[in-house]
């Protein structure tokens, strides 16, 4: 029996040895190996960075939602969720989340440990280097330069210009540039049309942040279309438009013609806590804007 | 220093440059890796040699890939491992057993639960235990195979099927419990 499996064995190295002859067979260099598991790490790592770019695209995404306005903007609060929420982004986040577990898994000690921890170390990995691309302004850069770049895909920028491009429904945003001195002023809209914004009806908190910021929200009326190309808008709010997590290299801020002094304040400016004009009581969202308006304005009298 | 005295390691970094002491480790798991593979299901002799061909050529070709902090056992029963899960792939066949040298080990290791024991005592010999292997499915199958009749530890059995230790254990309980059932089955 033992002299059996003996002659076994012995043909087997004979055989074995006479393949390795004959089909020329040699041990694989050991880069070759190197490269592999450095190659699976590699992958690894650029999935975590890219879970991660994607990451600070959502939380550029849902740091600006005009979440406060949608009653301006959207028939609904869903409306707004629903034509905002970063489905691209989240797909990112998912396949780059497998990506990253397949390379890991495949590392030399990658099987030792368990589904859950792989998942919940690269999301976790993701996460605080996303927090951190977000925080220098990377979210910006990743929702405009590359999803701008993705078809079926709209920023939340470009999303955002597009409800605030609905002078009809009252909904205006753009950029000041030019103030005369009873305080209306030139509005270059997102779509490059040209607007005259009468401010008879605008607060003081409305100029203050005129006189602080070049690029607004404007809810208010439309006047009947003119012959001429540009518009005619009678404002009733104005709000800032502001970019939260703006990136550094994105597209520079349009020049402002003019200068944030030289907003005039009118002899008859109406006092915080009256009533706008009959204009503005067609506006939809009226009530639900003077009501945040009043309770910022109560907020700072109190202070005061 | 005879080969016999050599480790699995020295002579695998050895045969990178004396590939005639390749020998030394095809003669010392040759025995072992076909008894695991007809464990495993592979039930013609031809195939088993096949198998073993393809391993240690496949072992070969990686001598390089094996990491000396690994046990070198593991890793060859790992290569062996995915070799006969092709091999049953490729021809598209059911895994049988072929213990019957193994009926003493089947009761002195699987009886380590009190209700398995129990049902063992009832039979005269592993027959049962042996059916109900090749009822359940592989994976429970190759892990009572790699703890019970290979005698392996947890972390060589993770080493070998590529899985965490913890799910070893999982594997384990959980391969117990569905061949006691299938135990219970077939004593109907």
């Amino acid at each position: 029996m033992e002299n059996k499996k003996q002659s076994h064995t012995e043909s087997l190295v004979t055989k074995t040895f006479s393949r390795i002859e004959t089909e020329h067979i040699s041990p694989r260099p050991k880069w070759e190996f190197w490269v592999t598991e450095k190659a699976f790490w590699g992958f690894f790592c650029i999935s975590v960075l890219i879970g991660a770019a994607a990451i600070a695209a959502v939380i550029f995404t849902f740091q600006n939602i005009g979440w406060k306005f949608y009653l301006a903007t959207e028939n609904d609060f869903s409306t707004l969720l629903f034509t905002s929420l970063p489905y691209l982004w989240v797909g990112a986040i998912t396949i780059f989340t497998g990506i990253a577990y397949y390379n890991f898994r495949h590392t030399k000690r990658g099987y030792r440990h368990s589904l859950i921890l792989i998942l919940f170390s690269s999301i976790t990995a993701s996460t605080l280097l996303g927090i951190l691309f977000y925080a220098f302004g990377f979210g910006d850069f990743v929702d405009e330069e590359i999803g701008g770049r993705i078809p079926f895909h709209r920023s939340i920028m470009m999303e955002e210009r597009s409800r605030w491009s609905q002078p009809l429904r009252g909904a205006l945003g753009g950029e000041v540039l030019y103030l005369d001195e009873r305080g209306d002023f030139t509005l270059r809209a997102f779509d490059g049309k040209e607007w005259l914004v009468d401010s008879s009806d605008l607060t003081e908190d409305d100029r203050e942040v005129l006189r602080n910021h070049s690029q607004v929200r404007i809810v208010g009326v439309p006047f009947a279309e003119s012959a001429s190309s540009t518009g005619k808008f009678h404002a009733c709010f104005i709000f800032s438009w502001e970019v939260v997590g703006r990136s550094p290299w994105g597209p520079p801020a349009l020049l402002v013609a003019t200068s944030a002094a030289r907003i005039v304040s009118r002899d008859n400016e109406r006092n915080i806590f009256e009533m706008r004009s009959n204009k503005c009581r067609g506006v939809r969202p009226y009530d639900a804007l003077q009501k945040v308006r009043n309770i910022k304005q109560t907020t700072t009298h109190e202070t005061q | 220093m005879l080969t016999n005295e050599l480790t699995d390691a020295e002579i695998v970094e050895q045969s990178l440059n004396n590939k005639e002491l390749f020998a030394v480790i095809i003669e010392r798991y040759a025995e072992r890796l076909a008894r695991y593979a007809r464990r495993l299901g592979v039930r013609r002799t031809e195939d088993v040699e096949d198998l073993l061909q393809e391993v240690f050529l496949k072992t070969y070709q990686n001598l390089n890939a094996f990491d000396s902090t690994f046990s070198f056992s593991a890793w060859i029963y790992r290569i062996m491992h995915n070799e006969t899960i092709s091999f049953f792939r490729k021809r598209s066949i059911r895994p049988e057993g072929n213990m019957e040298e193994d009926s003493e080990s089947i009761l002195a290791l699987i009886s380590d639960e009190e209700d398995v024991l129990e049902q063992l005592e009832k039979q005269s010999d592993g027959e049962h235990v042996h059916r109900a292997l090749d009822q359940i499915d592989f994976k429970y199958k190759e892990i009572l195979v790699l703890r019970f009749f290979e005698q392996r530890e947890y972390a060589e059995i993770s080493d070998i099927l590529e899985i965490p230790i913890g799910s070893v254990a999982t594997l384990i309980h959980r391969a117990k419990k569905v061949l006691r059932k299938e135990l219970g089955y077939l004593a109907k």
